[in-house]
This record gives structure tokens, C-alpha cells and sequence, in this order.
């Protein structure tokens, strides 16, 4: 079993990205990757057993964004999208990635996650483990939420391609 | 012939497609122009909409500092695990106590006593005068008789 800090190590980047796709805000990102580590730390502290870390972690992350989606929802109606520039980041850059999330937000969560794990690159097997969809079921997901996002990102004013 | 279904394409672009599957696709679109075409398109568009998701998950320039909490736990804290192991074993322990009072109950022993009259008593007498026996049978059916002096 890898330790707590070998599975930091090969995972906080990905989970900081995952969480980014996923929530606008700096700050609530960087709590909610702050969030899961504690847990994991506590869980292998307790010894209690995880199968494979990478899926585990995959999978409170997606899950934690999607209660913070919820919870913004439920107090304000709409996400906000982040007002928040990098120094590096244009105004055009900027109204692009906005659009490209805005898209995103209208997916239902399911859909939202598997949109942001396969733009990760993962398997089929492994977005399988990690969301609880069916294998067989995954090549019709997929295919359905690329289709609806090509729309959205058309509404947004963006064309893909 | 019958064209194949975006589920498939989608399968055989994301290299998911078993061996059969990739050579019906492969032998499909090298005769049907259509299918050719879309395996194409979707192509296209997963490639766009993986570029467009990871945009968004650009790294920022710092690195986000994780404080990892101390390695030892709270003496206040007590884990769930723990907690349940607890109860499992005073329910093993009442339970143990129960069974054995059970057990003391059952070798209890058991002492009957009835009064009678003898069988030679005089009718004309009250039943205050008649002299009584006390008979006695302990828990392994021994009768013992006492007689009322």
C-alpha cells in the first residue's frame, strides 16, 4: 500500500486539474483539493482499506465539485463564473474560457463528469470505476455528450471547429 | 449494407473497439463514404472538445500548499471502526452474562411441599384436630414425609 505522501505526489496535479475544469474559483478549488487529501490522510490513518487511490480520489473530487455547484445553485441561482485573471490570461482567453465552462455547466452532473474524465484521457474502464456508469454504456455516453456540448459551445458563441 | 452506429464510431476513436469490432468498422468505411465521413467528424470533435475542457485545467504558476495534518490522531477522537468494535464486544459480553444466569436457572433446584391428612383421620373431628403430614419431593423425586406431631 503507497503511503500518504507517494499518493500525493503522483495525484495533486491531476486533482487540482480535475477540480478546475469542474469549478470556476481559485479559492474553492484549491479547498476542495485541500478537502480530499485530508480525507484520504484520515482514511489510511484510520487503515481503512482503498482498492486503487487514483479512482478513490477521482471519484471525491467530481463528487465535492458537483456538492459546490449545488450549493452556489441553491444560494444564487446561477454559478458564478469566475471573474478571476491570471496575469499570464487576455481578455479573449479569458471570454473563451468562460464560454467553454458555461457550456459545461449546462450538462447534467453525470454528463459533466464524464465530459471532464475523458478529456482527461482516462480508459473507458477507468471512467467506469470512478462514476459507476456501465463499460458497455460509456461508447453511447460518451458519443451523446460530445454532441450536446458541440451545441452548447455553439449558443456560447464558440465554434469548435 | 447497414451503416455502423456513432456508438461504435465512438468506441473504435477512443481505441475501446475489440479486434472484431475495429474490422467491421475498418471494412465498413472503406466501402460507405457516409460512415468514412463521420468517423472523421467525430473524431474532430473529441479531439476539440478535449482541447477546449483542458483549458480550463491549466495549472496555476504556485503549486497549492497541502497542510497535512499531524500523524497522530486526536486522543479525543475515536474512528467509527473502533466505536464499532466496542459495542460488538459488550454485546458479546451481556450476552455471555445472560446465557450463564440462563444456565444457573435451569440446575435451580426445585423443592415441592403439600400438606395432606393422613388417610386414617377421624371424620368427627375439625380438620384443625386431624393430624397433618407435610410431604416433601426434592428435584430428583425423593418424597420425604413429615408428620405433624
Amino acid at each position: 500500500m503507497l503511503t500518504f505522501e507517494e499518493i500525493y505526489h503522483e495525484n495533486h496535479k491531476s486533482i487540482f486539474r480535475i477540480a478546475k475544469k469542474m469549478v470556476s474559483n481559485h479559492d474553492v478549488v484549491s479547498d476542495i483539493v485541500q478537502e480530499v487529501f485530508i480525507d484520504l490522510f484520515h482514511k489510511l490513518n484510520n487503515k481503512d482499506e482503498i482498492r486503487n487511490p487514483k479512482s478513490w480520489l477521482y471519484r471525491v473530487t467530481l463528487n465535492k465539485c458537483i456538492d459546490n455547484v449545488k450549493r452556489l445553485n441553491r444560494f444564487q441561482g446561477i454559478e458564478t463564473i469566475s471573474d478571476y485573471k491570471t496575469d499570464q490570461e487576455t481578455i479573449e482567453e479569458k471570454e473563451l474560457k468562460d464560454a467553454i465552462r458555461a457550456a459545461i455547466l449546462k450538462l447534467k452532473n453525470k454528463e459533466r463528469m464524464l465530459a471532464v474524465l475523458y478529456s482527461e484521457g482516462l480508459s473507458y474502464r477507468e471512467i467506469s470505476e470512478i462514476t459507476g456508469i456501465r463499460y458497455a454504456s460509456l461508447g453511447k455516453m460518451i458519443s451523446r455528450t460530445l454532441e450536446k456540448l458541440k451545441l452548447e459551445f455553439k449558443n456560447q458563441g464558440y465554434e469548435l471547429y | 449494407m447497414s451503416c455502423i452506429s456513432s456508438e461504435l464510431i465512438q468506441k473504435y476513436i477512443d481505441g475501446e473497439a475489440s479486434k472484431k469490432e475495429i474490422e467491421r468498422i475498418e471494412r465498413h468505411i472503406s466501402n460507405c463514404r457516409e460512415c468514412a465521413t463521420q468517423v472523421g467528424q467525430q473524431r474532430v470533435l473529441s479531439d476539440s472538445v478535449k482541447k477546449a475542457i483542458n483549458l480550463l485545467g491549466e495549472q496555476p504558476s504556485e503549486s497549492i500548499p497541502i497542510i497535512i495534518p499531524e500523524k497522530q490522531v486526536s486522543r479525543f477522537y475515536i474512528s467509527p471502526k473502533k466505536i464499532l468494535y466496542a459495542v460488538g464486544a459488550a454485546s458479546i459480553l451481556v450476552f455471555g452474562i445472560l446465557l450463564m444466569n440462563k444456565k444457573e436457572d435451569a440446575v435451580q433446584p426445585e423443592i415441592a411441599i403439600m400438606p395432606d391428612i393422613l388417610p386414617d383421620y377421624d371424620a368427627n373431628q375439625p380438620v384443625s384436630n386431624q393430624p397433618l403430614v407435610d410431604i416433601m419431593i426434592d428435584s430428583d423425586g425423593n418424597i420425604t414425609e413429615y408428620f405433624d406431631q
